[in-house]
């Protein structure tokens, strides 16, 4: 069933003022960006304060160049988003078997719910002892971290999903003649995707905010690395690249997956309504 | 007029673990439905007309007593028995299309007859043009029209109603009704049809069955002779729309004595 032209009729208007809200919203954020970036190089060249403490873009810009032109950067991005990856795709391996498991039994609710409240609030960094006397000063340890902070979105997420199955959506099916099979793969799965997919998205965003934290750990490359290499060296304008960096890359990947989302979850925007 | 749905001594008691009692919602259920009758299930809130509903379609199982569906006890829901429910039931994940096809998909028909299949019931709950749309994307007589086209699409032999158009504005609902009696004349399918309101059941309905509440027993049923479709402002309208309400406000008034009384 391809989209149909009755459809495209009826939505041409407001797809076309939609258009132009993005592109006034564009315009704003371009603004807001070039503003802040402007305020920053003004505060240093007046020598509020000194580039020590707060070096201007300028400065930070050209070394972030200057580090993409030997190829420095390009290195720790890599190793850090390695990282990241393993860490997000072990924690989904565990979070989404047994998310889905506690959502649709409940006595694996009340036996494994409360271990997750209770170890859901100790943060990342609160591991590095531990992580690193049990998996050592390698990778091991480092995904370990990363992969303990994405695995809470993910998991909770999937139970809430699976959890918030209707039931007026199964007896539906059954009185449709559905086998129970496909009423797991075409009612209990679809009904819980959107969930399990927000729980993704929040998940890789939190892998990648705990990275520092993982990098705190005795590393030699990645940017977690690199900004606590500038502290050594107090090199401010090295903080700075690395925090910019995880900043946009950060930016970008939260956008790729909210894109992902809306093509795998085309009627996201229509639900949260009585259907 | 062969017998499609036939009911005896049926009784359901549930086992309320909040209260730690058992509530008694339906008690000495004797009813026969014919094969073709448009019959309307009619009470007060908590008179067990939606769980009696719930039996024969099989999502409940009776404490005592019989639901017999072409002779056969029911003892599962099944595709013999459509249901279209109060709060809809339709796949929000699923387009229009998607939502009325599913039946038939699920069963292995081919995409040619699934097309097919759309076209006829899009085309018959006057939904053309939002073929592709999502339920969110529908107002709630919309989703309705899609709720019973998805029901109908799967070619059950009985169609059972729960308050359909309960959560409709007067006017949409009127139109409902209207277009329900439309589609039902073309086959006159057996329906089931449960409502809490006298106006409805006066307009739509073969035969009027009157629950009473705490607990749900049959109190009275009222046969409806008139033509279709009625006049809504008709004198003989109006005279069955009297009846029926004396009827249950005795009723209502007699439970809550009893209520008190307790």
């Amino acid at each position: 069933m391809t989209s149909g032209d009755a459809t495209q009729d009826v939505e041409t208007p407001r797809a076309k003022a939609a258009t132009r809200r993005g592109r006034s919203a564009y315009l704003y954020t371009l603004i807001s960006l070039a503003g802040l970036f402007i305020v920053w190089q003004l505060v240093v060249s007046a020598q509020w304060v000194t580039e020590f403490f707060l070096p201007g873009p300028a400065r930070v810009f050209s070394l972030m160049v200057e580090m993409v032109v030997d190829g420095t950067l390009f290195v720790h991005i890599v190793v850090s988003l390695g990282r990241v990856i393993a860490g997000f795709l072990l924690a989904v391996l565990v979070a989404l078997p047994l998310g889905m498991l506690i959502g649709l039994w409940r006595p694996m609710f009340h036996l494994v719910d409360p271990w997750i409240e209770l170890v859901r609030p100790i943060p990342p960094i609160a591991w590095i002892p531990l992580a690193i006397m049990w998996l050592g000063l390698g990778e091991e340890s480092k995904v370990a971290i990363i992969m303990y902070g994405a695995f809470f979105p993910i998991v909770l997420n999937t139970v809430s999903g699976f959890r918030g199955v209707e039931r007026v959506h199964i007896w539906a099916a059954l009185t449709l003649g559905v086998s129970r099979q496909q009423i797991f793969w075409h009612v209990i799965m679809r009904s819980a995707l959107p969930r399990v997919v927000v729980g993704l998205r929040l998940g890789a965003g939190m892998a990648f905010i705990v990275l520092v934290a993982a990098e705190l750990i005795l590393a030699d490359a990645g940017l977690g690395f690199l900004i606590q290499d500038g502290r050594y060296q107090l090199k401010t304008e090295q903080i700075m690249v690395g925090i910019v960096v995880i900043g946009v890359i950060g930016y970008f990947i939260n956008k790729g997956l909210l894109w992902l989302e809306s093509k795998w979850i085309p009627y996201r925007e229509t639900l949260d309504q009585n259907t | 007029m062969s017998e499609k749905v036939h009911i005896t001594d049926l009784n359901m008691i549930y086992v309320s673990d909040r209260l730690e009692r058992s509530v008694t919602a339906l008690e000495d259920i004797d009813l026969s439905i014919a094969t073709g009758e448009f019959v309307c299930l009619l009470g007060p809130s908590g008179c067990g007309k939606t769980t009696l509903l719930n039996l024969i379609a099989g999502f409940l199982q009776p404490t005592s007593g019989s639901v017999l569906v072409n002779g056969t006890p029911v003892s599962a829901p099944g595709p013999d028995r459509g249901v279209v429910f109060q709060e809809y039931g339709i796949f929000p994940w699923f387009t229009v299309s998607q939502n009325i096809a599913f039946g038939p998909r699920m069963r292995g028909a081919s995409k040619r007859e699934q097309e097919d299949i759309v076209r006829h019931y899009v085309d018959l709950v006057h939904l053309t043009g939002f073929e592709h749309h999502y339920p969110g994307e529908l107002s709630g007589g919309m989703k309705q029209r899609v709720s019973i086209a998805r029901s109908l699409a799967n070619g059950p032999d009985i169609l059972l109603m729960d308050e359909p158009f309960g959560a409709l504005d007067a006017m949409t609902r009127e139109t409902m009704q209207e277009e329900l009696l439309r589609i039902w004349e073309l086959d006159k399918k057996t329906c089931v049809f449960v409502t809490h309101s006298i106006a409805e059941a006066v307009y739509l309905a073969d035969r009027i069955v009157i629950l009473s509440a705490h607990p749900g027993r049959v109190k009275d049923i009222v046969e409806v002779d008139l033509e279709r479709l009625r006049d809504r402002s008709s004198g003989e309208y109006f005279e069955l729309y009297r009846h029926v309400d004396v009827t249950l406000r005795v009723e209502m008034s007699k439970s809550r004595e009893e209520y008190e009384e307790a």
